[in-house]
Protein backbone atom coordinates (compact mmCIF):
# COMPACT_ATOMS: atom_id res chain seq x y z
CA UNK A 1 0.00 0.00 0.00
CA UNK A 2 1.44 3.39 -0.99
CA UNK A 3 1.25 6.79 0.70
CA UNK A 4 -1.56 8.01 -1.52
CA UNK A 5 -3.75 5.08 -0.47
CA UNK A 6 -2.73 5.34 3.17
CA UNK A 7 -3.52 9.05 3.29
CA UNK A 8 -7.03 8.26 2.12
CA UNK A 9 -7.48 5.52 4.72
CA UNK A 10 -6.13 7.72 7.51
CA UNK A 11 -8.73 10.31 6.56
CA UNK A 12 -11.47 7.68 6.24
CA UNK A 13 -10.53 6.36 9.65
CA UNK A 14 -11.75 9.62 11.17
CA UNK A 15 -15.17 9.13 9.63
CA UNK A 16 -15.85 5.41 9.49
CA UNK A 17 -14.67 2.26 11.16
CA UNK A 18 -11.94 0.78 9.00
CA UNK A 19 -12.01 -2.89 8.15
CA UNK A 20 -9.47 -5.03 9.95
CA UNK A 21 -7.25 -5.44 6.90
CA UNK A 22 -7.32 -1.67 6.34
CA UNK A 23 -6.34 -0.94 9.91
CA UNK A 24 -3.51 -3.44 9.72
CA UNK A 25 -2.25 -2.00 6.45
CA UNK A 26 -2.29 1.53 7.84
CA UNK A 27 -0.65 0.49 11.08
CA UNK A 28 2.18 -1.34 9.34
CA UNK A 29 2.72 1.52 6.89
CA UNK A 30 2.84 4.10 9.68
CA UNK A 31 5.53 2.07 11.45
CA UNK A 32 8.10 2.91 8.79
CA UNK A 33 6.69 5.93 6.96
CA UNK A 34 7.44 9.15 8.82
CA UNK A 35 5.69 11.27 6.20
CA UNK A 36 2.38 9.48 6.61
CA UNK A 37 2.76 9.52 10.38
CA UNK A 38 3.25 13.29 10.18
CA UNK A 39 0.22 13.52 7.90
CA UNK A 40 -1.86 11.61 10.43
CA UNK A 41 -0.85 14.03 13.18
CA UNK A 42 -1.75 16.91 10.89
CA UNK A 43 -5.29 15.71 10.21
CA UNK A 44 -5.79 15.03 13.90
CA UNK A 45 -4.66 18.56 14.63
CA UNK A 46 -7.05 19.87 12.00
CA UNK A 47 -9.85 18.03 13.73
CA UNK A 48 -8.85 19.32 17.13
CA UNK A 49 -8.58 22.90 15.92
CA UNK A 50 -11.90 22.77 14.10
CA UNK A 51 -13.63 21.32 17.14
CA UNK A 52 -11.98 23.32 19.85
CA UNK A 53 -13.79 26.55 20.02
CA UNK A 54 -14.13 29.10 22.73
CA UNK A 55 -17.85 28.50 22.65
CA UNK A 56 -17.74 26.71 25.93
CA UNK A 57 -15.87 29.56 27.53
CA UNK A 58 -17.62 31.76 30.01
CA UNK A 59 -19.62 34.62 28.59
CA UNK A 60 -17.51 37.72 28.46
CA UNK A 61 -14.27 35.92 27.77
CA UNK A 62 -12.74 37.39 24.62
CA UNK A 63 -12.68 35.03 21.68
CA UNK A 64 -9.02 34.77 20.93
CA UNK A 65 -7.56 35.57 24.28
CA UNK A 66 -6.59 39.06 25.36
CA UNK A 67 -6.10 41.31 22.36
CA UNK A 68 -2.40 41.49 21.72
CA UNK A 69 -0.55 44.35 20.11
CA UNK A 70 -0.54 42.49 16.80
CA UNK A 71 -4.19 41.53 16.86
CA UNK A 72 -5.21 41.88 13.24
CA UNK A 73 -8.08 44.18 12.43
CA UNK A 74 -10.04 43.89 9.25
CA UNK A 75 -10.30 46.78 6.90
CA UNK A 76 -13.92 47.54 7.73
CA UNK A 77 -13.01 50.16 10.25
CA UNK A 78 -11.11 48.44 12.99
CA UNK A 79 -13.48 45.61 13.78
CA UNK A 80 -11.72 42.56 15.20
CA UNK A 81 -11.94 39.96 12.49
CA UNK A 82 -14.37 37.53 14.06
CA UNK A 83 -16.81 39.72 15.95
CA UNK A 84 -20.10 41.21 14.83
CA UNK A 85 -19.70 44.48 12.98
CA UNK A 86 -21.50 47.45 14.57
CA UNK A 87 -23.77 47.64 11.52
CA UNK A 88 -24.80 44.01 11.86
CA UNK A 89 -25.34 44.46 15.57
CA UNK A 90 -27.67 47.41 14.93
CA UNK A 91 -29.46 45.53 12.15
CA UNK A 92 -30.02 42.48 14.34
CA UNK A 93 -31.17 44.64 17.20
CA UNK A 94 -33.69 46.28 14.88
CA UNK A 95 -34.80 42.86 13.60
CA UNK A 96 -35.46 41.80 17.18
CA UNK A 97 -37.57 44.92 17.70
CA UNK A 98 -39.48 44.27 14.48
CA UNK A 99 -39.97 40.56 15.00
CA UNK A 100 -43.47 39.47 15.92
CA UNK A 101 -43.86 38.67 19.59
CA UNK A 102 -43.51 35.03 20.53
CA UNK A 103 -46.73 33.04 20.81
CA UNK A 104 -47.90 32.85 24.39
CA UNK B 1 -44.70 33.98 35.77
CA UNK B 2 -42.88 31.97 33.13
CA UNK B 3 -39.16 31.45 33.23
CA UNK B 4 -38.75 33.70 30.18
CA UNK B 5 -40.63 36.50 31.88
CA UNK B 6 -38.70 36.08 35.07
CA UNK B 7 -35.42 36.14 33.13
CA UNK B 8 -36.54 39.25 31.33
CA UNK B 9 -37.55 40.92 34.58
CA UNK B 10 -34.09 40.32 35.97
CA UNK B 11 -32.32 41.94 33.03
CA UNK B 12 -30.63 45.30 33.48
CA UNK B 13 -32.93 48.25 33.08
CA UNK B 14 -31.08 49.79 30.15
CA UNK B 15 -32.30 47.06 27.82
CA UNK B 16 -35.91 47.43 28.87
CA UNK B 17 -36.64 50.65 27.05
CA UNK B 18 -39.22 50.22 24.31
CA UNK B 19 -38.87 46.47 24.34
CA UNK B 20 -41.21 43.78 25.50
CA UNK B 21 -39.93 41.20 27.97
CA UNK B 22 -39.00 38.71 25.25
CA UNK B 23 -37.17 41.28 23.11
CA UNK B 24 -35.41 42.47 26.22
CA UNK B 25 -33.81 39.13 26.92
CA UNK B 26 -33.06 38.66 23.21
CA UNK B 27 -31.29 42.04 23.15
CA UNK B 28 -29.29 41.00 26.19
CA UNK B 29 -28.41 37.75 24.43
CA UNK B 30 -27.22 39.76 21.45
CA UNK B 31 -24.91 41.79 23.70
CA UNK B 32 -23.59 38.78 25.49
CA UNK B 33 -23.34 36.13 22.80
CA UNK B 34 -23.41 37.98 19.46
CA UNK B 35 -19.65 37.94 18.94
CA UNK B 36 -19.29 34.28 19.80
CA UNK B 37 -22.07 33.31 17.44
CA UNK B 38 -20.53 35.48 14.74
CA UNK B 39 -17.13 33.84 15.17
CA UNK B 40 -18.71 30.41 14.96
CA UNK B 41 -20.78 31.29 11.89
CA UNK B 42 -17.75 32.87 10.21
CA UNK B 43 -15.73 29.75 10.74
CA UNK B 44 -18.51 27.70 9.18
CA UNK B 45 -19.44 29.78 6.15
CA UNK B 46 -16.36 31.96 5.70
CA UNK B 47 -18.21 35.04 4.51
CA UNK B 48 -19.07 37.87 6.84
CA UNK B 49 -22.35 38.83 5.16
CA UNK B 50 -23.61 35.25 5.20
CA UNK B 51 -22.39 34.70 8.76
CA UNK B 52 -24.11 37.82 10.06
CA UNK B 53 -27.35 36.84 8.33
CA UNK B 54 -27.21 33.45 10.03
CA UNK B 55 -26.59 35.12 13.39
CA UNK B 56 -29.59 37.37 12.80
CA UNK B 57 -31.79 34.40 11.91
CA UNK B 58 -30.58 32.68 15.05
CA UNK B 59 -31.54 35.54 17.34
CA UNK B 60 -34.92 36.00 15.66
CA UNK B 61 -35.61 32.27 16.03
CA UNK B 62 -34.53 32.47 19.66
CA UNK B 63 -36.84 35.40 20.23
CA UNK B 64 -39.77 33.54 18.69
CA UNK B 65 -39.46 30.79 21.22
CA UNK B 66 -37.59 31.97 24.29
CA UNK B 67 -39.17 29.30 26.46
CA UNK B 68 -37.30 26.59 24.62
CA UNK B 69 -34.08 27.23 26.40
CA UNK B 70 -35.55 25.72 29.51
CA UNK B 71 -33.50 22.69 30.38
CA UNK B 72 -30.49 23.74 28.32
CA UNK B 73 -27.27 24.06 30.26
CA UNK B 74 -26.91 27.69 29.34
CA UNK B 75 -28.25 30.25 26.90
CA UNK B 76 -25.10 30.16 24.80
CA UNK B 77 -25.33 26.39 24.30
CA UNK B 78 -28.93 26.82 23.25
CA UNK B 79 -28.15 29.66 20.85
CA UNK B 80 -25.29 27.68 19.32
CA UNK B 81 -27.63 24.75 18.79
CA UNK B 82 -30.01 27.03 16.88
CA UNK B 83 -27.11 28.49 14.89
CA UNK B 84 -25.89 24.99 14.00
CA UNK B 85 -29.29 24.24 12.49
CA UNK B 86 -29.08 27.47 10.47
CA UNK B 87 -25.61 26.47 9.23
CA UNK B 88 -26.90 23.05 8.22
CA UNK B 89 -29.83 24.66 6.36
CA UNK B 90 -27.39 26.99 4.64
CA UNK B 91 -25.28 24.09 3.36
CA UNK B 92 -28.39 22.09 2.44
CA UNK B 93 -29.57 24.96 0.23
CA UNK B 94 -26.08 25.45 -1.16
CA UNK B 95 -25.77 21.78 -2.11
CA UNK B 96 -29.01 21.98 -4.08
CA UNK B 97 -27.95 25.02 -6.03
CA UNK B 98 -27.17 24.09 -9.66
CA UNK B 99 -23.58 24.36 -10.76
CA UNK B 100 -22.17 23.79 -7.30
CA UNK B 101 -21.05 20.22 -8.03
CA UNK B 102 -17.56 19.37 -6.94
CA UNK B 103 -15.00 19.98 -9.64
CA UNK B 104 -12.92 16.93 -10.48
CA UNK B 105 -9.87 18.10 -8.57
CA UNK B 106 -7.60 15.39 -9.76
CA UNK B 107 -4.90 17.93 -10.35
CA UNK B 108 -4.54 18.66 -6.64
CA UNK B 109 -4.38 14.98 -5.72
CA UNK B 110 -1.83 14.42 -8.44
CA UNK B 111 0.51 17.15 -7.27
CA UNK B 112 0.53 15.83 -3.71
CA UNK B 113 1.92 12.46 -4.75
CA UNK B 114 4.45 11.13 -7.19
CA UNK B 115 3.55 8.63 -9.87
CA UNK B 116 4.50 5.85 -7.49
CA UNK B 117 2.07 7.14 -4.88
CA UNK B 118 4.67 8.54 -2.50
CA UNK B 119 4.53 12.09 -1.16
CA UNK B 120 5.83 14.69 -3.61
CA UNK B 121 6.60 16.84 -0.61
CA UNK B 122 6.47 14.99 2.71
CA UNK B 123 4.18 16.59 5.32
CA UNK B 124 6.05 18.60 7.91
CA UNK B 125 6.03 17.54 11.51
CA UNK B 126 3.58 19.90 13.20
CA UNK B 127 4.00 18.32 16.55
CA UNK B 128 5.10 20.95 18.96
CA UNK B 129 5.66 20.10 22.61
CA UNK B 130 5.08 23.68 23.51
CA UNK B 131 1.59 24.48 22.32
CA UNK B 132 0.95 27.92 23.60
CA UNK B 133 -2.41 29.66 23.25
CA UNK B 134 -1.13 32.32 20.87
CA UNK B 135 0.19 29.61 18.60
CA UNK B 136 -3.18 27.97 18.68
CA UNK B 137 -4.91 31.24 17.88
CA UNK B 138 -2.58 31.74 14.92
CA UNK B 139 -3.32 28.21 13.78
CA UNK B 140 -7.05 28.77 13.99
CA UNK B 141 -6.78 32.00 12.04
CA UNK B 142 -4.74 30.33 9.33
CA UNK B 143 -7.26 27.49 9.27
CA UNK B 144 -10.12 29.93 8.71
CA UNK B 145 -8.26 31.46 5.79
CA UNK B 146 -7.50 28.07 4.28
CA UNK B 147 -11.10 26.91 4.74
CA UNK B 148 -12.31 29.72 2.54
CA UNK B 149 -10.15 28.45 -0.29
CA UNK B 150 -11.78 25.02 -0.43
CA UNK B 151 -14.32 24.21 -3.11
CA UNK B 152 -17.85 24.74 -1.73
CA UNK B 153 -18.68 21.01 -1.47
CA UNK B 154 -15.38 20.15 0.22
CA UNK B 155 -15.82 23.02 2.61
CA UNK B 156 -19.39 22.03 3.40
CA UNK B 157 -18.29 18.45 4.09
CA UNK B 158 -15.41 19.48 6.33
CA UNK B 159 -17.37 22.08 8.29
CA UNK B 160 -20.36 19.82 8.88
CA UNK B 161 -18.07 17.00 9.96
CA UNK B 162 -15.44 18.80 12.03
CA UNK B 163 -17.02 22.04 13.20
CA UNK B 164 -20.71 21.16 13.49
CA UNK B 165 -19.68 17.57 14.27
CA UNK B 166 -22.48 15.78 12.50
CA UNK B 167 -22.51 12.06 11.75
CA UNK B 168 -21.47 11.08 8.24
CA UNK B 169 -24.95 9.62 7.63
CA UNK B 170 -26.57 12.96 8.39
CA UNK B 171 -24.06 14.87 6.27
CA UNK B 172 -24.78 12.60 3.29
CA UNK B 173 -28.46 13.43 3.68
CA UNK B 174 -27.83 17.17 3.92
CA UNK B 175 -25.46 17.35 0.97
CA UNK B 176 -27.23 14.69 -1.09
CA UNK B 177 -24.09 12.63 -1.66
CA UNK B 178 -23.16 8.99 -1.17
CA UNK B 179 -20.95 7.89 1.72
CA UNK B 180 -18.12 7.18 -0.70
CA UNK B 181 -18.37 10.62 -2.22
CA UNK B 182 -18.38 12.18 1.24
CA UNK B 183 -15.16 10.34 2.15
CA UNK B 184 -13.58 11.65 -1.06
CA UNK B 185 -14.71 15.20 -0.21
CA UNK B 186 -13.37 14.97 3.33
CA UNK B 187 -10.05 13.52 2.23
CA UNK B 188 -9.72 16.23 -0.40
CA UNK B 189 -10.57 18.93 2.14
CA UNK B 190 -7.99 17.64 4.63
CA UNK B 191 -5.30 17.34 1.95
CA UNK B 192 -5.87 20.88 0.76
CA UNK B 193 -6.09 22.29 4.26
CA UNK B 194 -2.88 20.66 5.42
CA UNK B 195 -0.94 21.84 2.41
CA UNK B 196 -2.45 25.33 2.71
CA UNK B 197 -1.59 25.47 6.42
CA UNK B 198 1.98 24.39 5.72
CA UNK B 199 2.43 27.49 3.61
CA UNK B 200 0.72 29.83 6.09
CA UNK B 201 1.57 28.55 9.49
CA UNK B 202 4.31 26.65 11.24
CA UNK B 203 4.71 25.59 14.85
CA UNK B 204 6.25 28.20 17.05
CA UNK B 205 5.02 31.10 14.95
CA UNK B 206 7.83 30.90 12.41
CA UNK B 207 5.33 30.81 9.56
CA UNK B 208 4.21 33.61 7.33
CA UNK B 209 1.09 34.08 9.44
Amino acid sequence: MNCRQVSRLVSDGLDRRLALHERLAVWIHLLYCRACAAYRRQVLMLREAARSTVLVADPGVPLSGPPGPHEPLDDAGGVPEDTLSPEARRRIHQALLDAPPPPE
Amino acid sequence: MTIAERNAAERPVEHASALGPASTSAAAWLDEHGDVLCAYALRCVGRRDVAEDLVQETFVAALRDPSRHRGEACVRTWLIAILKRKVVDHFRALARRPGIADPPERAQDETSFTDRGTWAQPPADWFSPRVDPLDRAAFRRALSGCLSELSPPARAAFVLREVVQMSTTDICEVLGVTATHLHVLLHRARMRLRSCLESRWSPGGRGAC
